[in-house]
């Protein structure tokens, strides 16, 4: 978007925003609400006052001002260009078709009627394109959405604050528990959906990966525990991409981990060059922070034989042991 | 002069044309503008000079482009060509500030209000700004629409972050670029490299849809160069422009995005397609569900677990897949794909065998 198009929109809908919430708001509320920082909505009123109407009507400038937090603007003296706020471009309703699609693949799941019914309502408050159709889904965010009967009863149970009781899949230990859990929030990171709940077994909040909960019984209890005020608590130290890393604050073990050229320039991408080490063959050694043995470990295997662990020898082992076992090789 | 800024100068023409219901000349415009658009046409009469002239015909070319900005914006000027009773002029089509409220029921403010968690959530988006004013948007058009809200609902109870896994400082300078270039359907020029190429390509591209997957974001679209749907990764982009106007194309018939977003690695074209049969723990059933791709329940035992069989047309991900999940699946046919499975096992075995080789 042109940047004066994008300036245009921002002082009109500050104008618009003000007058819909009867002509006072905080600076905080209002500067929140437009994405603009508090200097930033105090330089943008400035401009508005030099904007300039037709004085045969009487004023003729738009009446706003800061006042302290206040902002204030003059009932009917914006000089009419508050009374809507413009059109949604095409690109705004592309990127809230967006996130409409993927809320709706979340904890929208339920509401796909109404999800699609909504953008039906705001699709005449689009600016047109020029062939006067508004913008098609031409972008999209991974979010996977919901395909089965536990994910529905996961969903459920969440929009409703109610325990459950799930059967959980850990990959990080490769072992199947089954526990009460009272849910927080759905979360959505990087291309995989959790459940953030807390555990009641052991009475802390853990993070669950939807597609490796086996199984979830709704109790019909309702949760005590609220959600947290910022959600997404860091503190569950959720892992920056495969392996997992450590979330606490001692050091991580580290890995060495040897791939082979054909998939080198892949992991030259994702990786800092200061962790890599370049090989005669064209393969490289990454050096790969961890915290969970077994998850480092099938990562590797993802690869299917394209990485190799160097070391630490543990790690090593835990691949030949765990392997032999689960595909019936001789353990050596 | 109001000339404060293109912002501000413009803002102040729709307000003065905001108060008209007839049309007005440009020279009307001029003289209330004070000089924003140049002086008026009948300055100096016929003895005006070539100096006097260039600044009319500037000011009223930056009125056109203002005029056209506007447009873009949902706000148009319109030129009357007059008649008897009235004279050719402008005049601004105001059904932009007549728009009925937009009446939201309280289901349809809870899906806003669970798309609004997005905002500021994926790393790298490039509509991210987009968003944020539809959004704010909405807020000041719809009655009963509370984005502020933020405790004892669901929606304060989930959140979307995505994290990009390559990071490309050119990225942001054309992400948004290519965005706004698929929405508006007009064509780019990229130069790209693919991973394993050793040199870019220059090639023009119909951009028909962008995507976010596993951190990274993909732009698939007509390749006039390989005459072919190609799949680009954005951070592979060495360089990229917009070339020609809008709605320059359309995209193929049935072309669904999102189909291309759930693409799984081992359906990427590197051999011809073989159905490989899986049998799954009930464990990890659930990581195959029947939408990932071109997968089929073909039996379902009674403990949960499954057999299903998966188109694959890059048989090594969907291997190493298996090979990660301990014994909890099987490759179970074609003889092929089980060959290639236990060829794994045995090598992965081998590499780790005894100490790693310096």
């Amino acid at each position: 978007m042109n940047p004066t198009a994008r300036d245009i929109e921002r002082l009109q809908l500050i104008l618009a925003t003000l007058r819909r919430a009867g002509g006072r708001m905080t600076v905080d509320d209002l500067a929140s609400r437009i994405g603009l920082s508090r200097r930033e909505l105090a330089d943008a009123v400035s401009r508005l006052q030099m904007v300039h109407g037709d004085d045969e009507h009487g004023y003729e400038f738009v009446d706003i001002d800061i006042d302290g937090d206040t902002v204030d603007l003059s009932p009917n003296l914006d000089q009419g260009l508050g009374r809507r706020p413009l059109p949604l471009t095409p690109s705004e309703f592309a990127a809230l078709a967006v996130a409409v699609r993927a809320a709706c693949a979340g904890p929208a799941a339920p509401l796909g009627r109404e999800a699609s019914v909504l953008l039906a309502k705001v699709a005449p408050h689009v600016a047109r394109n020029a062939d006067g159709s508004p913008s098609p889904e031409t972008v999209a965010l991974e979010a996977t959405p919901a395909e089965d009967g536990r994910r529905a009863d996961v969903d459920a149970a969440v929009r409703a604050g109610e325990e459950m009781e799930i059967e959980y899949w850990s990959a990080s230990r490769d072992e199947v528990t089954r526990r009460p859990v009272a849910p927080l929030g759905l979360v959505h990171r990087d291309g995989n959906w959790y459940l953030d709940a807390i555990c009641l077994l052991r009475g802390d909040e853990r993070r669950f990966r939807m597609d490796r909960i086996v199984a979830c019984r709704r109790t019909g209890r309702k949760a005590t525990r609220r959600p947290p005020a910022a959600p997404g608590n860091p503190s569950l130290g959720l892992a920056a991409g495969p392996p997992a890393r450590s979330g606490g604050t001692a050091a991580p073990p580290v890995a060495v981990v040897r791939f082979a050229a054909r998939v080198a320039p892949w992991v030259r991408e994702r990786y800092e060059p200061a962790a890599m080490t370049d090989l005669p063959d064209g393969g490289v050694d990454v050096r790969i922070p961890y915290d969970s043995q077994v998850f480092l470990a099938g990562w590797v295997l993802s690869f299917a034989g394209a990485a190799t662990v160097v070391e630490p020898a543990a790690v090593r082992d835990e691949i030949r042991h765990r392997l032999s076992r689960s595909f019936g090789r001789p353990v050596n | 002069m109001i000339d404060d800024g293109p912002g501000i100068r413009i803002l102040s023409l729709v307000a003065l044309l905001l108060g008209r219901r007839a049309p007005v000349t440009l020279a009307w415009i001029q003289e209330r503008m004070e000089g924003a658009y140049g002086p008026p046409e009948d300055i100096g009469g016929d003895d005006r000079d070539e100096a006097a002239h260039k600044a009319f015909e500037a000011g009223r070319r930056k009125f056109l482009r203002d005029q056209e900005l506007l447009a873009r914006l949902g706000l148009r000027i319109i030129f009357l060509r007059g008649g008897e009773d009235e004279e050719a002029g402008y005049l601004l089509d105001a059904d932009a500030f007549r728009t009925p409220e937009l009446r939201l029921d309280p289901s349809e403010a809870e899906v806003v209000r669970l798309a609004a968690a997005l905002a500021g959530g994926v790393e790298g988006f490039p509509l991210g700004s987009d968003l944020a004013l539809a959004l704010a948007k909405l807020s000041a058009l719809a009655s009963g629409l509370d984005l502020s809200k933020k405790d004892g609902d669901v929606a304060a109870s989930w959140s979307y972050r995505h994290r990009l896994a390559v990071r490309a400082p050119h990225l942001d300078a054309f992400l948004p670029m290519l965005a706004e270039a698929v929405v508006e359907r007009r064509r780019v020029r990229l130069w790209y490299r693919a991973l394993q190429a050793e040199g870019e390509t220059e090639r023009l591209v119909d951009p028909w849809g962008l995507f976010l997957r596993r951190g990274v974001w993909h732009l698939v679209g007509w390749c006039h160069l390989r005459k072919d749907v190609r799949l680009f990764d954005a951070h592979r982009i060495r360089q990229a422009r917009p070339e020609g106007g809008e709605d320059a194309f359309q995209a193929a018939p049935g072309f669904d995005l999102s189909a291309w977003a759930r693409r799984e690695p081992w359906e990427l074209a590197m051999h011809e397609p073989m159905t490989v049969t899986l049998r799954l723990e009930r464990t990890v059933a659930g990581l195959f569900h029947p939408g990932a791709g071109a997968s089929r329940t073909v039996a379902t035992a009674p403990d949960g677990g499954r057999t299903v069989e998966i188109v694959v047309t890059n048989l090594d991900p969907l291997l190493g897949l298996v090979l990660s999940l301990w014994g909890r699946a099987a490759v179970l046919g074609p003889p092929a794909a089980v060959s290639a499975f236990d060829a794994r096992v045995d090598q992965v075995l081998a590499a780790h065998a005894g100490e790693a080789a310096p």
